[in-house]
């Protein structure tokens, strides 16, 4: 009798019943070792045989081996039964080892079990090679253990040693799982709540192979369990769950600097470096060479110049720019990345380029080009693979022949103020080469290296070497954004097809601004326009920025939905440039990007809450509406909520059928951000002009035919007897129609967009003229109003929404523009009691971005899926 | 061999369920008699926590249930039992409530006598099994000894190499009574037939290596292997196993230690960037692995004494098999004289080492034979030596065989090794053979091996792969 065990073997069988006894025989044999007991479970065989085998064997070896048999429950549900009587009946275990029925323990196996136990306390459960027989092989186990990995595919063979503490923490095999995979779900479940597994670099247990086993995993059925395990398993399938546990496993960047020839791994998400030698670096990067599927290799690998990894650096734009390079590597072996000092009249400006396969060209000429690429450029991203493959070249001739070989790299931008590209002489490709030839003359490097492979063949299993595409994998098939997330906190992405002044953006950089109060992270994303306002306070409240400039991405040239326009469905490349990046947030609000609406579906299922946010219903020359709220009710089944700038169109929508309880508001607020000192002395400022100044009537927006600039000169025209002060703050935009003529007493001041010039603009003026003939609902308006500057706005769009008319500001009818606003200015001119008065009224409204920003989040977390 | 096994203790070993609903109970000695009830709830719950109850019975087997109507109602009714019951599957059989004792007892009877009868039934066929399986082994076993004897005798173990690490710069020096050296193997232990290590410089001559192949955790995989270093020049010396190692793939360590006077140093190679394969050396690592090459051969085959072609052997008539590994390098003797204008051949000829073969491949001509040389073998009193020949490729033409010997570099030219190639054998495509030369008189010191075929008279002497494998040389006062 065995009275304290210390280890049991848990053997379940069902129609194995002469097998059995090979796996139980093999479980006698055990020489050294802790004591430990057989407990044989019979899963409802129907076979007598199966009963009288392991009765047999309990009758000879009684409190040795011990037999349960039950009903049939599935194997899940025979490795519980073996769990549940050994806890209950030898509290003294330590763990509990798994031995199917059809395999084999070998002699030395429970000596080997004790050392593990006592030499590390950490594992959780020991996980063996892959040593098989009857179709014989021997695979080795596929390096450290990695969550990321065993996401892709299982690490870990059933036959395994469990501590007690796993089960202890109620983690047991699934038993509705009855069609395979029942292990795999078991280790994933161990490791959502910390356990982690400790490979075990001995032979000791080998697995029967047999043919028809190989047939049992057919695609079919391994694809509807894969999706089973993705869908059970959400803590680390959804989002950016996988990206997050590369990042925990190890570097997720080797950055190298070409010319010094030392090295760095860059730890996710913060990059922060870890500074390796020459020799550290050679012995790191030919370990990687020797075995690459059993050491803990980064993704991606970064050769720099001088030093341009100082991009990385910048926490707002320093991911994108990695971003970029890795999601080139999605599909090519390398990038480039150009780095610019300065932006460009005022501009950032990103070309994406994408993977090109459609072309041919000549494999002499495709050489030349990646020569120049690299020539040129200031950094280089290789895909992990491509890098190791180098040294394992003869000399640097073969190892760079063999790079370039139909390689396509696409090429990057970033900027770097004040960053000084080094002496031609020392280009890219060329310091490339030197380190490239240094590392093939180390000491590490000779044919030699060969013979540190393992004499174990790779496991046919996702290693460290295939990380790249374990992150592309799981990321939409793109890259993920690499960001810093901080505890409970809701991670937004914000799409918009451009970042310029326009009042979307305002809108969308406003509500991000306020959204932080709530505790929510926002990302902007901009995915479409070539070049970005560099202007810095349209990004402050962002806490990366990531851009994809493409004219695909603005192509407005497919099919109709009632009227409007849609997006064609970018090609691959593209579309997961765009869907990788957002795949780690919680939310997504789409403000623009037709091309975003193809990659709905994808957002959804990765657990993305996605959100649309409708701005304006334009108008045609023949008075037919058309607009993007068109193709939000054309894609309304792909997203989760949608908000709305006006109550206005929130009804049109309702109306066009979208359901209420996915319809929310959020009326506009200003566009640009004013301290609560500054609005204060603002309204301070006006106050104490004399009382009998001049009222400063403004104009302030694009001088086209849509905002009336024509009307506006009517109205000044008109008021030439009043003692007014017009003025006009704006760009020209040529719409087709002329430009009226401006008197040059009428001041023409520039488009504002700096906060300075913006808030200087409002200082300027008393009143506010918007003589619309289409309007969602400005926010210039509320820009106006919170300065105490009286707004009178034409009747269009949602303009009630935002004026209660003579209470903070005035509605004129939109058949009667200008006749009305005369009329209006005339009264105010009569009476500057009444002007202070709405002026008042009009400043002391309440901050409306802050309203929306609580019930942005209240829906976004109430629909966020875990 | 399975040890521990004991027989059980009496009335231990079957079971039979009696149903409560009986007035009586049947009269059984070595049958433990269980109430229905009693069961039940002595069933094991083997479900999960928080699970409805799975219930197992442990370590019983239950040959029957002698049940009243009431007690297989009671028993449908009990889902986690009844569910039991029917895996089970023991046979029930429904008694009148107020059968006796002896009734009870008579049915109680049938059912173990069904049961033994199904055992024995199950016993025989697997005896049945047993005895086929018992009389195939033989069958193999038999057909693998002639295997074991054709490949040993007629052809000689054939070795292939693994892999390796070559003697570098860096070495290692072991005293006695020291720890010892501790590498881990870059092969599987699965028909490791011996294994090398570099010697950097003479030992005294009283020193001894000793080889144990350890496992991380276990029993070592063989006995340990002592190899005296007497008189051993430096070089590759060789641990042979006395039986090539079966079993399946494993992972080794060589542990090696020294004894005797002074020290032993033995060569490392190059710096390893993967720290599996650094050495220890008494316990501490070092960056690089110890030189060393290992070699396969027929899983459980015995080793027949080896010869290091440095060393002359003792002169005591013992054949002792050299691999071609050791003699290597070869040469290619030139045609003519030198100062002769042409000195090559036609036609493709060559004379090289093929590793994946262990061998000597000498490329024969149509013109006249190829000869290839093995400088400086050293002999005590060498009055045999043969090697395996084998024309290994199936589209080739016949090609002649010899083997020669002559002092060392006395030959240098055809003309010069004629003289000593004699018998010539000749092999068909894929044959093997034995090549042989033997000496009346007993050459000493150094030698040199000329190993030549030809294809004269031949049309074309492509795919002619003439191998020279494993070669036997024989020292001493007894030829052969």
């Amino acid at each position: 009798m065995t009275e304290a065990p210390k280890i049991a073997l848990v053997v379940p069988t069902y129609q194995h019943s002469g097998l059995v006894n090979e796996a139980v025989a093999s479980a006698l044999e055990q020489v050294g070792g802790p004591d430990y007991v057989v407990i044989t479970v019979n899963d409802g065989c129907p076979s007598t045989e199966t009963r009288a085998a392991l009765g047999g064997w309990a009758g000879l070896y009684p409190g040795k081996i011990h037999a349960l048999h039950q009903a049939n429950r599935g194997l899940s549900g025979a490795r519980n039964a073996g769990i549940a009587y050994a806890r209950k009946n030898f509290p003294a275990l330590e763990a509990i080892f798994f031995l199917d029925s059809d395999n084999r323990l070998e002699p030395h196996a429970m000596a080997l079990f004790g050392k593990l136990l006592e030499s590390y306390p950490k594992g959780d459960w020991f996980f063996p090679h892959f040593d098989m027989f009857g179709v014989e092989s021997t695979a080795h186990n596929g390096g450290p253990y990695s969550v990321a990995r065993l996401a892709n595919s299982n690490q870990c063979e059933a036959g395994s040693l469990v501590r007690m503490r796993v089960f202890d923490a109620d983690i047991w095999f699934d038993e509705s799982m009855k069609s395979g995979y029942e292990d795999w779900d078991f280790w994933l479940s161990a490791s959502k709540v910390g356990f982690r597994g400790q490979r075990v670099d001995q032979s000791f247990f080998r697995y029967r192979k047999r043919p028809e086993s190989m047939l049992a995993g057919s695609h079919a059925n391994d694809t509807a369990l894969r999706e089973r395990i993705s869908e059970k398993h959400r803590w680390l399938y959804a989002r950016d769950g996988i990206a997050r546990a590369v990042a925990e496993e190890g570097p997720y960047l080797l950055v190298i600097d070409l010319a010094e020839g030392t090295g760095s791994l860059r730890y996710a998400p913060d990059l922060r470096p870890e500074p390796l030698d020459f020799e550290a670096l050679a012995a790191f990067i030919y370990k990687a060479v020797a075995q690459p599927q059993r050491h803990t290799l980064p993704p991606y690998v970064l050769l720099a110049r001088g030093s341009a990894e100082r991009v990385l650096d910048d926490a707002k734009w320093g991911p994108s720019y990695l971003t970029h390079l890795a999601q080139a590597v999605v599909y090519d072996n390398a990038a480039s990345m150009r780095i610019n000092p300065e932006v460009e009249e005022g501009n950032y400006w990103f070309t994406t380029e994408f993977h090109t396969s459609d072309r041919v060209v000549s494999p002499k000429l495709l050489k030349e080009r990646a020569k120049e690429r690299f020539q040129t450029a200031d950094l280089v991203m290789l895909h992990i693979s491509a890098f190791i493959h180098m040294f394992d070249a003869r000399n640097a001739d073969q190892a760079f022949s063999e790079l370039l070989q139909g390689l396509r790299p696409p090429e990057c931008f970033a900027y770097l103020p004040e960053w000084a590209s080094p002496e031609p002489a020392s280009n890219l490709l060329s310091l490339w080469r030197q380190f490239t030839e240094r590392m093939l003359d180390t000491r590490f490097s000779n044919d030699h290296r060969h013979r540190f492979r393992t004499w174990r063949a790779d496991p046919a299993l996702v290693g460290p070497r295939d990380l790249p595409a374990v992150l592309s994998q799981n990321a939409l098939g793109g890259s993920p954004l690499v960001f810093e997330r901080r505890s409970e906190a809701l991670h937004v992405g914000f799409v918009l097809p451009i970042i310029k002044f326009g009042g979307v953006e305002k809108c969308g950089i406003a509500l991000a601004r306020a959204l932080r109060a709530e505790g929510v992270i926002p990302h902007l994303f901009i995915y479409g326009n070539q070049n970005a306002a560099h202007t810095d306070w349209l990004y402050e409240p962002f806490e990366t920025v990531h851009l994809v400039g493409n004219g695909t991405l603005r192509d407005w040239r497919g099919p109709r939905y009632l009227g409007t326009k849609m997006a064609p469905e970018p090609p691959p490349e593209i579309m997961t440039s765009i869907l990788g990046p957002l795949s780690g947030m919680d939310a997504v609000i789409n403000a623009g990007s037709a091309a975003l609406h193809h990659g709905l579906g994808a957002l959804k299922r990765k657990g993305i809450t996605t959100v649309s946010w409708e701005h304006l219903i334009e108008t045609g020359p023949y008075g037919r509406s058309y607009g993007t709220p068109y193709l939000a009710i054309a894609y309304e089944g792909g997203y989760d909520l949608i908000l709305t700038c006006s109550k206005a169109l929130a009804t049109w929508m309702r109306g066009q059928g979208v359901p209420g309880p996915k319809l929310l508001p959020i009326p506009n607020g200003p566009g640009f951000p004013m301290s609560g000192t500054a609005i204060s002395d603002a309204i301070a400022a006006r106050r104490e002009r004399a009382p009998n100044a001049a009222i400063r009537v403004g104009f302030l927006g694009r001088m086209d035919r849509q905002k009336g600039l024509d009307r506006y000169m009517r109205i000044v025209e008109a008021c030439r007897d009043l003692p007014l002060e017009f003025s006009i703050t704006g760009k020209a935009v040529l719409d087709g129609a002329e430009l009226p003529q401006i008197p040059e007493d009428v001041p023409l001041h520039p488009a504002a967009y700096e906060l300075a010039d913006v808030e200087a603009a409002f200082a300027r003026m008393d009143i506010l003229l918007m003589p619309s003939r289409d309007e969602g609902l400005p926010l210039t308006i509320m820009e106006a109003q919170r300065v105490g500057v009286v707004p009178v706005v034409s009747n269009v769009g949602a303009v009630p929404e935002a004026i209660r008319h003579e209470e903070n500001g005035f509605i004129v009818s939109a058949d009667d523009v200008v006749a009305e606003t005369e009329a209006v200015l005339r009264r105010l001119v009569a009476d500057r009691a009444e002007l202070a008065r709405v002026s008042a009224t009009a400043s002391a409204d309440e901050d409306r971005w802050a309203a929306n920003a609580k019930a942005v989040a209240a829906a976004l977390r109430e629909r966020r899926r875990d | 061999m399975i040890v521990g096994a004991r027989p059980p203790e009496a009335g231990t070993l079957f079971t039979l369920l009696l149903g409560e609903g009986l007035k009586y109970s049947p009269e059984l000695a070595g049958v433990n008699v269980l109430p229905l009830s009693k069961w039940i709830a002595s069933a094991e719950n083997v479900a999960r926590p928080g699970d409805p109850p799975q219930l197992a019975t442990a370590n019983a087997t239950i040959v029957g249930a002698l049940f009243s109507e009431a007690d297989a109602e009671m028993l449908a009714g009990h889902s986690a039992a009844r569910a039991l019951a029917d895996a089970l599957q023991f046979p029930v059989v429904i008694c009148d409530e107020e059968s006796s004792e002896t009734h009870l007892s008579r049915e109680a009877f049938r059912l173990m006598a069904d049961h033994a009868a199904g055992l024995t039934l199950e016993a025989a066929q697997e005896r049945a099994a047993l005895a086929l399986l018992r009389k195939q082994h033989m069958e193999m076993q038999s057909a693998y000894v002639q295997v074991e004897e054709f490949a040993y005798h007629s052809l000689a173990p054939k070795f292939t190499r693994t892999q390796e690490f070559r003697n570098h710069d860096e070495s290692v020096e072991l005293k006695a009574g020291e720890q010892g050296i501790l590498q881990r193997l870059p092969f599987s232990t699965h028909s490791m037939a011996a294994l090398d290590v570099y010697l950097k410089a003479e030992a005294s001559d009283d020193g001894r290596l000793t080889l144990t192949l350890k496992r991380g955790v276990g029993p070592d995989f063989a006995e340990p292997v002592a190899v005296s270093l007497k008189g051993v020049t430096p070089g590759w010396i060789r641990f042979p196993f006395v039986r090539v190692l079966k079993g399946a793939p494993g992972d080794a360590f060589a542990a090696i230690s020294y004894q005797g006077a002074g020290s032993v140093t033995l060569a490392l190679s190059h710096p390893s960037p993967v720290e599996d394969y650094c050495v220890q050396v008494n316990g501490e690592q070092r960056p690089f692995p110890l030189a060393l090459r290992g070699f396969r051969g027929l899983p459980g085959a015995p080793l027949p004494p080896m010869q290091m072609p440095r060393m002359a052997p003792p002169p005591d008539g013992s054949t002792r098999m050299v691999m071609a590994l050791d003699l290597w390098p070869i040469r290619m003797l030139p045609r003519l004289h030198r100062r002769a204008k042409f000195f090559g051949y036609r036609e493709y000829v060559s004379a090289d080492y093929w590793d994946a073969e262990n061998a000597f491949m000498v490329h024969p001509s149509t013109e006249r034979p190829v000869v290839g040389i093995l400088r400086n073998v050293s002999v005590s009193a060498l009055t045999r030596v043969s090697a395996v020949i084998h024309l290994a490729n199936a589209k080739a033409d016949p090609v002649a065989f010899a083997l020669g010997v002559a002092p060392a570099g006395k030959v240098r030219r055809l003309g010069q090794a004629m003289r000593h190639l004699n018998p010539w054998t000749v092999l068909a495509a894929g044959e093997f053979g034995t090549t042989e030369q033997r000496f009346s008189n007993p050459l000493g010191g150094k030698v040199d091996l000329l190993l030549a075929t030809s294809s004269e008279g031949r049309e074309a002497n492509t795919k002619a792969w003439a191998l020279f494998r494993d070669f036997s040389f024989t020292n001493g006062p007894t030829a052969g």
